[in-house]
């Protein structure tokens, strides 16, 4: 199963590559609020009218809260894809993380989109009409979350088959 | 169970084990087992006929309905 490792090995990859974007997301974030200057890294701080001084702590916790949400997700597909690398298929926990991934991926897609589009009305004070890269990609997210839930359902309904065969003498 | 099995009381009236019985008909022990616990989701009308012919008897001595 080269292809299972080839994305239990991507997906490992890319949980750390987030895990670390996220720590250095609000390393740099707290820099930025308790007024410290570096000249480490520049930031790129696109114009944004928070309309009270919470705003800017709301905004940063929604979003890292998507990207909590995702990452799990991205943790449970680690989960699955490892359980398919033993070549363990009709086990009800795969069945389970196949679908819980595919929710949380589902979520967080929304959840960022609407955060996006919030922040875009109301900070940016900017409407876009049309298919955006963003979107498009938001939306292929929702896309693969649906089809890891078609795949719980079908791998559910594979294990009550497989189980009423072992059970037919 | 709706369906019961009793495929111990023809073995006995035959004086046959339950191993001998497995080898004849071609299945294991353990699916035999599976059969006269109960357990058992469905029968093959091919498994069925092996029991009856290795057992000489019927369909309805080893298969009951029992009304819930």
């Amino acid at each position: 199963m080269n292809s299972a490792k080839t994305l239990y090995s991507i997906l490992n990859v890319i949980i750390f590559l987030l895990l670390m974007g996220i720590g250095l997301g609000v390393f740099f974030f707290l820099m930025l609020l308790l007024g410290i200057k570096q000249d480490v890294v520049n930031l790129r701080v696109d114009l944004i009218n928070f309309k009270t001084e919470a705003m800017p702590y709301v905004y940063t916790v929604l979003r890292l809260g998507v990207y909590v949400i995702f990452i799990n997700a991205l943790w449970n597909l680690r989960k699955a894809t490892k359980l398919f690398l033993k070549n363990d298929f009709y086990n009800y926990k795969l069945i389970r993380v196949l679908e819980i991934s595919g929710k949380l991926m589902i979520i967080s897609a929304i959840s960022a989109w609407s955060i996006d589009w919030i922040s875009d009305v109301f900070f940016k004070f900017r409407i876009s009409i049309g298919l955006s890269e963003t979107t498009l990609v938001y939306l292929f997210v929702i896309a693969i979350g649906l089809f890891l839930m078609l795949i719980s359902k079908v791998l559910n309904d594979a294990k009550t088959m497989k189980e009423e065969n072992d059970l037919t003498i | 169970m709706s369906i019961k099995v009793n495929l111990d009381i023809v073995l006995s009236e035959r004086n046959m084990k339950s191993k001998e019985l497995a080898e004849i008909i071609g299945i294991t022990e353990a699916n035999l087992s599976i059969l006269k616990s109960g357990k058992a989701k469905a029968i093959r009308f091919s498994t069925l006929e092996a029991i009856c012919k290795a057992l000489d008897c019927q369909p309805s001595d080893i298969l009951e309905y029992i009304q819930d």
